[in-house]
């Protein structure tokens, strides 16, 4: 008998998981090659078998997932548009930027302090970008809570993979008690919503009528299930986690989840937040909320930043801040399902909600490069395990490594969303889409917060390129010729974040145009 | 407009952007000589780019020889003659090998009217067809060219999302030249004089200063000439950044630091002011039922076609403005420019009065079409902007009086001069305010280098410090004294003319019938703003110059490298005036400034007409009249008062008690605006909070650097959110289980009806 006779999908449908299964089989292969490697020396093969891997799968996502419809399939597992290509991309990006950055950690002249196993690393980064390219196909709320509980638990054990470190393992526990809490809302949330909706498809939830005497509990579920989601993209008041995780990680894991776990965070949220939208299990008075959520967001998030002197703790609060702006773009979505708009059921109100899909898709891209720019420069920078703990440590960079300081420029001067970087044209998308469904007051107060930033942003900037170098301080220290590969991610970095917002159109000479996946995936969705 | 596509027009920015490239990748490594070519030679490479467009965009709408002209045949209602007359004369050139061949047939204006460039009244066929038609057709030289030429390059699609698509082009039009010729001409004198003034410098800081310089004209240069409201905002943002690095060039003291913040921030506001506008013109767009664009000729076209109908257009200008104060200085965002000028060195100073600041005014003068269509509760936007700006003008004329800092009156007066620019622009006189942009770039730049070889000489930027120069440095002398002259609007001299041919434009405003009695408020403060300037000019010039030496060491006139360029523009500063003469002066009206760039606002006269004073000459005779007085009556004021006398001698000066006291101590505080802002606003809202958030601001190490007076509250609100952050995880269980709870109540209590009609009116549009 054909065992494979009885699925209850078509037997196609399989290759629809290359794009998820490759990185978990490179994950393997990056165990099994450390141990054949030196243990003090460089790392730079298993840098390349996660680049392979995040290629690879890069690649079968481009070539398998492209719909412009949205491709339902694996029984209704799963649905892929160009939005989750687009969104698989940046995750692949972040993914093999942070691998090559690492790749020379812990080496160097002077005493090692660090812990860090490499194998165990690019293993369980290659496991949840497993997790998280599945979250931004997931179509039914198992796949979804697999997906992200596959993601959590890599990076749980990543944030406290310098073990012997206690404020790495410290990080990880508050990140792991804090993220157990949290998938408890989120599966409380999903059982309310299955009573509410009885079904678990993402599809027909969009599509079912809730019995109006269900609907309060449909409602209290999707705000269960918001909250679970809120909690990972860090939106206040559930960002609590992130300062102290961001801080206690090894700088490249922070980058690698600043990215990933953002991105696919967002592309799930996305997802579900269409099927309760349509569905009016998420109610107008649901969109306010998360208005709320977001405005609040965008004010912690800046001014917690304002103050910060430990880059990983600015970029953390940094972080929070772009979750807010991406809220934005959230809501904007949202407001086509806002019975109570004043332009409800118009054509003018769809084609904004669509744009700020499209947006946040562009702005999640965009911040992936920039921070993982950001990212492999304080990777770069990093001695032994000692990490740049301080601005300060940064000054004089111009200096001493120029091109360093222009990487990280060019990152910080994107995440300020200045003309000519990818976070300007994100920020331009997902504003206007704000604008467009009459959030006015939101866009208003995003703007002015970006103003603000920029002030932190620039500080940065102008410790790297106008003060004197701190004896002793990173910077100072002469840079090690060795260390090709974090040079190669910095430089991959800033040039992808200036040609997407210079040239976005040159990926179509790779077969891909990000603005078109961005456009198609919305006009999937919406 | 016709656009002429030429491929190296992108080259005139590529150059000093090149330049920033090499001089910052290798300047330091090869050394002075090199950063010294590179840093010199690429903006001159782009002011002869911008020359050779200027000299093809003249001759192609112009001709390129004497007898070559526009001639045309105009009959009315009767195509079939002109069509009869177009055949007759392609025979003739075609047949020819004479000056005839050069011409260039163009039916326009519904086939009524044929217009023959390169040709001249005289030629024999032309007349003979004239007396053939004789009766049916009028037949004479065309003076104005129906539709100036331009050159463009589009470089490609920067992108197309969501229906809006915006391409890297660049158009180089009759508005754009000019700037681009003041932006890389006396850019390029800047970078020569920066040469010697940074010579001392080491080569590391040497190159970082002429990279953020050819950084920062490169993107004026995107400014000045991309096509789109995009492109103008790149170069805006750009601009703003150079600034934000020369500005705190060195950061020698903490002063020069918060300088550059305070520059920052007020600019940050003016700049949400334009996004803002952005947004809401493209809303505009969508409400009219166009295309969205942000491309200059769409957004006049559609946005600018239907004057007062549009009830966004007037908060989107108005938002523009905003953000045309904050980087032009005008109330209510000025009070970073002072600052911002007194303490980094001369050349950035001097490269922000020559460029940046006007770039206000040209954002305005580009949207012309859709300002002066735009009206809010009746009121017209650019009446506002003229209000706004003779306000401007004056009130920082009078604080340039009570200055002590040579360097501080300049800037002062600059923001007083940009607001005669606003009047200009307000008063729908664009080629007016182009115009006066343009002397201005002359005579501020000559007052910025004069005063800064003052400086040099006597190693004190106070007035009180100088005196009796004049025999001691003849050269700087001469040159400063009529810089000053045509700051003054002593007549004659550039100033005089452009400064005139604004408050012209006002008096119009206020002769022309339907018009507000407040044009007649702007036209005599700005005439009372001129008498102003001249007696600031002159006190500068007489505590500089005359009387005794007051000051220390031994001042002598300084090298020929910096006195070079001082003659140069004193020159430039005598002859700009011939830019723009009167229309009583001159038969060749079309090709001076305000003629030759009406054509870029074909709109205004459409508009105007009907209300226009019926005796424009001899109104122009008086407005020459009353400036001419005003300006001599200032400057005789502050010889009679100032001279060559000692100021312990003068009451202005020495007077530490009293009224006199009182007013100077406004003036020289700027009437206190700065310390009301920061006392009134900024300082109770801190001590609020502070009080409200418990927490000392000494608890965090902050770095001073960052922390300004207008800073605090962030700081306070930073402090609050990080209070937070105690490192427990019971804690941090707390606030989410909070959250979660106040996350449903409200979305419980947003979900009562009559609750979410309230959100959705207050938050919602």
């Amino acid at each position: 008998m054909d065992p494979l006779a009885n699925l209850p999908f078509a037997k196609g449908d399989v290759a629809l998981l290359a794009p998820i299964a490759i990185p978990a089989l490179f994950g393997l292969v990056a165990l099994l090659l450390d141990l054949a490697l030196d243990p003090r020396g460089s790392k730079t093969p298993l840098a390349l078998v996660n680049a392979l891997g995040c290629a690879l799968a890069g690649f079968a996502a481009v070539v398998l997932w492209k719909g412009d419809t949205g491709t339902v399939g694996l029984g209704g597992a799963m649905v892929a548009s160009g939005l989750s290509t687009g969104l698989a991309l940046a995750i692949l990006l972040g993914t093999t930027l942070m691998g090559f950055a690492t790749a020379h950690h812990g080496t160097g002249a002077g005493p090692v302090r660090t812990t860090l196993a490499h194998g165990e690393l690019y293993g369980l980064m290659l496991f949840g970008t497993s997790g998280m390219l599945a979250l931004v196909v997931a179509n039914d709320l198992v796949t979804f809570f697999v997906a992200i509980e596959t993601l959590s638990i890599s990076v749980y054990a990543l944030t406290g993979a310098d073990r012997r470190l206690a404020r790495s393992a410290e990080g990880a526990m508050k990140y792991f008690v804090l993220g157990a809490f949290s998938s408890g809302f989120l599966l409380y949330g999903m059982s309310l919503l299955y009573g509410a909706g009885h079904t678990l498809r993402l599809d027909q939830l969009a599509l079912s009528t809730l019995d109006p005497s269900l609907r309060p509990m449909a409602t209290t579920g999707t705000v269960l299930l918001l909250v679970g989601l809120l909690f990972k993209v860090g939106a206040v008041p559930f960002h609590a986690w992130v300062p102290d995780a961001y801080e206690g990680a090894p700088g490249v894991v922070t980058g690698y989840m600043s990215v990933g776990v953002k991105v696919a965070a967002f592309g799930g949220a996305l997802l579900v937040l269409e099927a309760v939208g349509r569905s009016g299990a998420l109610s107008t008075a649901g969109i306010w909320g998360l208005w709320a959520v977001a405005a609040i967001t965008i004010i912690a998030g800046n001014a917690g930043a304002l103050t910060q002197r430990n880059p990983r703790r600015l970029l953390a609060y940094s972080g929070i801040a772009h979750t807010g702006y991406l809220l934005v773009g959230v809501v904007a979505m949202l407001r086509c399902f806002d019975e109570y708009h004043p332009a409800a059921d118009s054509g003018d109100l769809l084609l904004a909600s669509k744009d700020a899909v499209a947006g946040v898709g562009y702005y999640l891209l965009g911040y992936a490069a920039a921070n993982a720019g950001a990212f492999a420069v304080l990777c770069h920078l990093e001695r032994g395990g000692e990490e740049v703990e301080r601005v300060s440590d940064l000054a004089g960079l111009a200096r001493t490594s120029p091109g360093a300081a222009v990487a990280m420029t060019v990152s910080l001067v994107s995440l300020a969303g200045i003309p000519g970087t990818a976070g300007f044209l994100g920020k331009l998308w997902v504003f206007r889409a704000g604008v467009g469904t009459g959030d006015v007051g939101l866009v208003v107060l995003a703007l002015l917060a970006s103003a603000v930033s920029l002030y932190y942003y620039l500080y940065v900037v102008v410790v790297m390129f106008m003060h004197e170098p701190l004896p002793g301080s990173a910077a100072a220290v002469a840079a090690e010729p060795r260390r090709w590969a974090s040079r190669l991610a910095m430089g991959a970095a800033a040039t992808a974040t200036v040609v997407l917002g210079v040239w976005p159109n040159i990926t179509r000479l790779l077969g891909v145009d990000l603005l078109e996946l961005m456009s198609d995936g919305a006009e999937a969705l919406l | 407009m016709e656009a002429i596509e030429i491929w190296w027009i992108p080259l005139v920015i590529f150059a000093p952007l090149a330049g920033a490239l090499l001089n910052g990748l290798f300047g330091k490594r090869i050394g002075k000589g090199f950063v010294r070519l590179v840093g010199v030679g690429t903006p001159t490479l782009a002011f002869v780019l911008s020359l050779a467009a200027f000299f093809g965009l003249f001759y192609a709408d112009y001709g390129t020889s004497p007898r070559a002209q526009v001639v045309a045949f105009r009959a009315e209602g009767k195509p079939e003659v002109i069509r009869a007359i177009k055949a007759e004369l392609e025979r003739r050139a075609a047949g020819s090998l004479g000056p005839e061949a050069a011409w260039q047939f163009r039916i326009e204006d519904d086939g009524e009217v044929l217009r023959i460039r390169n040709a001249s009244p005289e030629d024999t066929i032309l007349r003979d067809l004239h007396t053939r038609y004789a009766g049916s057709v009028e037949f004479g030289p065309a003076h104005e060219v129906a539709s100036p030429r331009a050159y463009a390059w589009n470089l490609g699609e920067w992108f197309a999302v969501a229906g809006l698509k915006v391409d890297f082009s660049f158009t180089v039009d009759r508005l754009a030249i000019v700037l681009m010729l003041i932006v890389t001409g006396v850019g390029s004198l800047i970078h020569l004089y920066a040469t010697g003034y940074m010579g001392h410098e080491s080569p590391g800081t040497f190159a970082r200063f002429f990279t953020y310089l050819n950084l920062f004209l490169g993107a004026m240069l995107v400014l000045v000439m991309g096509s789109n409201l995009l492109l103008l905002f790149i170069g805006w943002e750009g601009v703003g950044l150079c600034s934000y690095l020369l500005i705190g060039f060195g950061y020698e003291d903490e002063d020069n630091a918060a300088c550059g913040t305070k520059a920052f921030v007020v600019n940050r506001i003016g700049d949400l002011g334009f996004v803002l506008g952005m947004f809401t013109l493209l809303v505009a767009m969508r409400g009219l039922g166009a295309e969205p664009s942000l491309d200059f000729a769409a957004l006049n076209n559609t946005l600018g076609a239907t004057p007062g109908s549009l009830p966004l257009l007037g908060p989107a200008c108005l938002l523009l403005f905003l953000g045309a104060t904050g980087k032009s200085a005008q109330i209510p965002l000025h009070l970073w420019l002072p600052d911002a000028m007194a303490g980094p060195t001369p050349v950035s100073a001097l490269i922000h009065a020559a460029t940046m600041v006007t770039a206000g005014v040209y954002m305005i003068a580009r949207l012309g079409a859709v300002f002066t269509a735009a009206t809010v509760w009746g009121v017209p936007v650019l009446g506002i902007v003229a209000m706004i700006g003779v306000l401007t003008a004056f009130f920082a004329g009078m604080a340039a009086l009570g200055q002590d800092d040579i360097k501080r009156v300049l800037a002062y007066s600059t923001i007083s001069q940009l607001g005669y620019m606003f009047v200009g622009v307000g008063s729908a006189a664009m080629g007016a305010a182009v115009f006066h942009l343009v002397t201005h770039a002359f005579f501020k730049a000559l007052l910025f280098l004069a005063a800064g070889s003052v400086i040099h000489a006597c190693h004190s930027q106070s007035m009180r410090e100088m005196g009796g120069l004049w025999r001691k440095m003849p050269a700087t002398f001469w040159t400063m004294l009529l810089g000053a002259a045509a700051l003054a609007g002593v007549p004659l001299l550039s100033g005089f003319f452009s400064k005139d041919f604004i408050l012209f434009n006002a008096l119009v405003r206020f002769n022309s019938t339907n018009s507000s009695p407040l044009w007649g408020f702007i036209y005599a403060l700005g005439v009372i703003t001129g008498l102003v300037t001249a007696v600031y000019s002159t006190r500068m010039i007489c505590l500089t110059f005359f009387g005794e030496y007051r000051g220390h060491g031994r001042p002598h006139e300084s090298p020929s490298s910096m006195v070079g360029p001082l003659v140069v523009l004193a020159i430039l500063t005598v002859l700009g005036g011939l830019l723009g003469l009167p229309k009583l002066w001159t038969h060749k009206e079309e090709l001076l400034p305000g003629e030759w760039l009406g054509p870029m606002w074909p709109f205004i006269e459409e508009r105007l007409a009907g209300n226009m004073p019926a005796d424009l000459h001899s109104l122009e005779s008086m407005g020459l009249a009353i400036g001419s007085v005003a300006a001599v009556a200032g400057v005789l004021v502050g010889v009679v008062f100032w001279g060559r006398r000692h100021p312990s001698e003068i009451a202005w000066e020495s007077r530490q008690t009293g009224a006199l006291a009182r007013a100077r101590a406004v003036l020289a505080n700027a009437w206190y605006y700065d310390l009301v802002v920061n006392k009134w606003g900024f300082q109770p809202a801190t001590k609020f909070l502070a009080g409200l958030l418990w927490r000392n601001v000494d608890d965090a190490a902050i770095d001073r650097g960052l922390v300004d007076g207008t800073g605090r509250v962030a700081v306070q609100l930073s402090l609050f959110v990080r209070s937070f952050q105690n490192g427990q995880v019971a804690r941090y269980a707390g606030y989410f289980v909070l959250g979660v709870l106040l996350l449903t109540t409200s979305v419980a209590i947003f979900s009562v009806p009559s609750v979410l009609h309230t959100v959705q009116r207050l938050l919602g549009s």
